[in-house]
């Protein structure tokens, strides 16, 4: 019942939050969910999948060398590679924006936000931990996809070469545009709040809007909509998977020989890179003074 | 230590915390109790840094939560909803928070042999019960071994064992020089486990004195007394050294003169005694003692978000209805 003047200090007191901790802790909050290994074990299956099947039923077609002659060379290359990535990308922003709406949802941000009151060094980490796993797998399902479609490829002739700067980057393509899109929805996820919310955000962004937009560009011809398209967050980033002079192979309104202009590689990915950061910078704001 | 003071918080056009200052001393177990909606989580999620005041400060060991280097040794948090992923097991939550501040994994089993939860360390949280789920928050709250706990309603959903271990948790932490902040909204849980009590109700102080005073201050005993002629008898009590105070009468029928009072100063014998002197009858002679609950009840009737409508009273003066003692047939008369 009485007061003491005991002054009582924990034996961890010294033990400070640290950027490098918040990293292990999210490491760790990353792995530790079922979730995670779901999806990005169907990220990897449908980059290696798509790879696989495009580059099979090409193979097959091809046994007609009449469909040989007309079609053989108006796919490059890197494509029967690549061409995973158009729904790669959505699984993967899921897990991004998972990293985030998952925390809201069950309640568990209050107790990060309760170990790291700063708030934002979570944010980088989540980044950071997101970017890594997501590249990891991305790069590694590729170069699966690479290895095992290339017997199939080299018997019609059709070479990827790693020499080529533009092929190279064309491959590289495909983890660099997934994971920023994954970035692109964690920044998503902090605004939303809300899983369902933030996955079809962000497939409405990458995937429905750019469909819709190309489409419209190509029926109308008006400049006004073809700037458009080009601007958009996906039609931009995912140039850096494809290659001069072809479209992406699912916004399929845009054949060989198109006339949509569009950004160079490089170009592209910056401009998706530029709403990237723009974007989390919004979430950084709002995350640091929204009540938890 | 806790120190609030002029904390706010408004939501659009509500009050839930209006200007409350108050100040959590170390070395005991202080009490915040009040009924639902009061304004108590509210408060504790400002202390926490999770909600931003709209006005007003609080400090934690004398910092703003945010500013604290190594919060979770400095405060250890049971927030009332679950802040808990279901997916991951208890083991890896109490990791994963442990993994902030560099804690060590020895550490972490720890806990759960404090908290008794080494049976359930390795599953999924998302099948705990209530209990267990308790458990594992008070496991995350003693994590950094810290120097303030606030708790937020934390017997809720444990057996009458947990409930004692909990007691017994708190009056330890307070004793080894902590600062323990637990809410409540039982006055019976906060007579039980606190030694200072802060009474909130819309958000509001009410209260803010040590339990033995409030208790002190609620058992006040009087004695109600129904006679006829009330204003002989109260004139004799007055003589006698006593109070008598008219009370309403549920039964009293029109404007038909008082025959309720509520007598303090004098026991029930004493007061009989007096009436058979004046030649008053009596046809109700009943010693009242108003016990902590329901001084509780008193001081936050004005308070209550939501109020269960007395159906056994038809029309009006619901309040005297309310506050008559003798429709409590809990056995409180003595």
């Amino acid at each position: 019942m009485s007061t003491t003047t005991t002054t009582f200090t924990s034996p961890f007191a010294s033990s400070r939050v640290r950027f490098s901790r918040l990293l292990v802790s999210e490491w760790r909050k990353l792995w530790s969910l079922r979730s995670t290994w779901w999806v990005l074990g169907i990220t990897a299956l449908l980059i290696i999948g798509f790879a696989l099947i495009f580059s099979a039923a090409m193979s097959s077609a091809m046994s007609d060398p009449e469909f040989e002659r007309q079609m053989g060379g108006a796919i490059h290359p890197t494509t029967y590679v690549t061409s995973g990535y158009t729904f790669a990308v959505l699984v993967g922003a899921a897990l991004g924006a998972l990293t985030v709406t998952g925390e809201y949802s069950t309640g568990m941000i209050r107790a990060t936000l309760s170990a790291a009151p700063t708030r934002l060094p979570v944010l980088w980490a989540k980044l950071v931990v997101v970017a890594v796993a997501i590249f990891g797998v991305t790069a590694l399902s590729t170069a699966v996809a690479y290895v095992v479609t290339n017997p199939i490829l080299s018997g019609h002739n059709i070479h990827i070469d790693l020499s080529d700067g533009e092929h190279v980057r064309a491959l590289l393509g495909v983890p660099l545009y997934v994971t920023v899109v994954a970035l692109f929805a964690v920044a998503v996820g902090v605004l939303l709040r809300s899983t369902p919310g933030a996955i079809v955000t962000v497939v409405g962004v990458f995937f429905l809007v750019p469909t819709i937009a190309s489409v419209i560009a190509m029926a109308t011809g008006q400049a006004w909509a073809e700037a458009v398209n080009k601007w958009l967050p996906g039609a931009a980033g995912e140039r850096i998977i494809t290659q001069v002079g072809e479209a992406a192979p699912v916004n399929g309104a845009t054949g060989p020989g198109s006339t949509l202009a569009l950004f160079d590689a490089w170009t592209g990915f910056a401009v998706l890179g530029a709403y990237t950061v723009v974007l989390i910078a919004v979430a950084a704001v709002v995350l640091k003074r929204r009540d938890a | 230590m806790i120190e609030a003071h002029g904390l706010t918080k408004r939501y659009g056009p509500k009050t839930a915390v209006d200007g409350v200052t108050f100040t959590v001393r170390p070395g005991i177990v202080t009490g915040f109790l009040g009924p639902n909606g009061a304004g108590k989580s509210t408060t504790m999620r400002m202390i926490m840094g999770l909600d931003r005041p709209t006005a007003g400060t609080v400090t934690v060991n004398g910092l703003p939560y945010a500013q604290l280097r190594s919060p979770l040794t400095q405060v250890g948090a049971l927030l009332e909803a679950r802040a808990v992923h279901p997916g991951r097991s208890a083991r890896m939550h109490l990791r994963v928070l442990a993994a902030t501040h560099g804690l060590p994994t020895s550490r972490v089993d720890e806990v759960i042999e404090l908290t008794g939860l080494e049976s359930v360390a390795r599953k999924r949280v998302g099948g705990f019960s209530l209990g267990m789920g308790q458990r594992l928050g008070i496991a995350a709250a003693l994590l950094g071994d810290p120097k303030t706990l606030i708790l937020d309603e934390p017997v809720n959903g444990l057996d009458p064992e947990g409930v004692l271990w909990v007691r017994n948790l708190a009056r330890y932490l307070a004793s080894q020089g902590r600062t323990v902040f637990l809410s409540s909204h039982l006055m019976s849980e906060v007579a039980l486990t606190a030694d200072h009590v802060i009474v909130i109700g819309k958000g509001r102080i009410l209260a803010d004195t040590s339990v033995k005073d409030f208790t002190a201050g609620a058992s006040r005993k009087v004695v109600r007394v129904r006679t006829p002629r009330a204003t002989a008898l109260a004139s004799a009590i007055v003589r006698a050294g006593g109070t008598a105070t008219p009370v309403p009468d549920d039964q009293a029928v029109g404007d038909a003169p008082p025959t309720l009072l509520e007598v303090a100063g004098l026991d029930a014998p004493a007061i009989g005694e007096l009436a058979l002197t004046a030649e008053v009858a009596l046809h109700e002679l009943t010693p009242v003692a108003s016990t902590l609950e329901q001084a509780y009840m008193e001081l936050t009737a004005d308070s209550v978000e939501y109020r269960t409508e007395d159906v056994s009273h038809v029309g009006g003066a619901a309040a005297s209805a309310a506050a008559t003692p003798g429709t409590n047939a809990s056995g409180e008369r003595r």
